[in-house]
């Protein structure tokens, strides 16, 4: 039995119109397989909601094409062709009768734009934080409205998922 | 844009195409960048539907008056010379009549004697180029950068271990892992990037290599005016180092894509098709 002192740890919580069976949340983790080894990544949040995690969460998952994290490896939901990927994972979370979440996030001038080859975009503009010689555009009005929508079109996208939970992020 | 048949007109400020190719090709080892003028040059020459107006300068209402239907603007970008870059977001300050040289003066010519310090974090080859064209010009020169080696961007053209390999051949003293973070008149101050312990380096002049700024003046003048259409245009759009510096590589690209994207209804920006993943069929 464990110490009543941690009783409350096991006790569901609700969270909105869903429960989760307990207070162990697993938040975001990069662990190098993502969208590239979809089948390693799945597993590994799997055996997480075996190990008892009410709530499994994705790693960083790049909203769109202007946050590409290309020499890193983490999940994407540029378009509707990524959604098979993550429901690899959140069956396999939701089988062990955990929730499934998904971490959204533009990276702005963090992003390296490798593969798209496309400006990262920033408030401000200005240098990257990586080595990649190319800097950001600073954005216009019209630049963060658009963001906006992207962000919108990944939670819609997510939620097809069958993810139950989210966080957003900015690496702006 | 040729190509594709749309009648050019290419306004140019200098006496020769080429922008920044034509000032860093002068440079210590990169004579052979002026390749990509002389392709460029070439093929635009070969074309009956490209006119192209050497020395001419353009302002807003010059371009709001030829009637065009499609402004592009290339406009390029100025080095900084406040600091500011990946590792430090604010100028640093600097001292009443500290001698700090620019890139842009470096490029088209200053000469410079004495102690200098060039501070890279830029990460690439601008910063080890100047120092090897101020040693050339027989200045006592010391290279410091916030990473933790010599032109780290570089470990992914794999032209690190020559790069550094060069600077050492050429008496440059390397001083890693640090930043300038105040620049006095005799002395800058460099503070470590791990620990934040500073300490003063004796020079005669600082040369930052950090970042660049978009010269985005022309571009913002025409996109704040008022009845485009009643000027008969119908797109302006900012390309290349005016968008947002980068490579060489990449302006051209920049400038690649906007002429195949001119009234082409396909998103090439981000609407291309991928192939960075496969798609798992569920």
């Amino acid at each position: 039995m464990p110490d009543d002192r941690y009783s409350i740890l096991f006790e569901p919580v609700r969270i909105g119109p869903k429960t989760a069976k307990n207070r162990f949340y697993q938040v975001s983790h990069c662990n190098g397989a993502g969208f590239r080894w979809p089948r390693t990544m799945a597993h590994l949040r799997g055996m997480k909601a075996e190990g008892g995690w009410s709530v499994v969460c994705t790693e960083e998952c790049e909203i769109h094409p202007s946050s590409d994290l290309s020499g890193f490896v983490e999940m994407r939901l540029w378009d509707d062709s990524d959604i098979p990927t993550h429901r690899l994972m959140t069956q396999k979370v939701h089988d062990h009768g955990a929730l499934a979440g998904v971490q959204l996030v533009h990276n702005g001038f963090h992003g390296t734009n490798r593969y798209t080859r496309t400006p990262t975009l920033s408030p401000s503009g200005g240098a990257g934080d990586q080595i990649d010689q190319i800097q950001s555009v600073a954005m216009s009005k019209r630049d963060i409205r658009e963001m906006r929508g992207w962000f919108r079109q990944a939670a819609l996208r997510a939620r097809r998922t069958r993810v139950h939970a989210g966080l957003v992020q900015t690496g702006l | 844009m040729s190509k594709r048949g749309y009648d050019v007109a290419l306004a140019e400020k200098e006496s020769e195409l080429g922008g920044r190719v034509l000032l860093e090709s002068t440079l210590p080892g990169l004579s052979e960048w002026k390749r990509v003028i002389d392709h460029r040059a070439y093929l635009i020459g070969q074309k009956s539907n490209v006119e192209s107006y050497l020395e001419n300068e353009l302002d807003s209402r010059d371009i709001l008056e030829f009637g065009f239907e499609h402004v592009v603007v290339a406009t390029g970008s100025t080095w900084r010379t406040d600091c500011v870059g990946r590792s430090i977001r604010h100028p640093a300050p600097h001292e009443p009549g500290a001698n700090i040289i620019s890139v842009n003066d470096m490029l088209r010519g200053q000469s410079v004697g004495g102690k200098v310090v060039v501070y890279d974090d830029d990460y690439y080859y601008m910063a080890n180029v100047l120092a090897e064209k101020l040693c050339q010009e027989g200045c006592e020169v010391v290279y410091v950068t916030s990473a933790g080696e010599v032109a780290p961007f570089t470990l992914a053209t794999l032209e690190q271990h020559r790069v550094h390999g060069r600077l050492l051949e050429l008496g440059v003293e390397i001083i890693c892992g640090h930043t300038v973070s105040a620049v006095g008149k005799s002395a800058v101050t460099l503070s470590c990037v791990y620990t934040e312990i500073s300490r003063p380096l004796e020079c005669d002049a600082l040369l930052p290599v950090t970042s660049r700024l978009p010269l985005q003046n022309l571009y913002t003048a025409l996109d704040a005016t008022d009845d485009l259409a009643g000027y008969g245009i119908k797109s302006i759009q900012v390309i290349g180092d005016g968008h947002a510096p980068g490579t060489i590589a990449t302006a051209v690209y920049s400038g690649h894509q906007y002429a195949r994207q001119l009234d082409n209804s396909v998103d090439l920006r981000y609407g291309f098709p991928r192939e960075d993943h496969q798609p798992v069929v569920s």
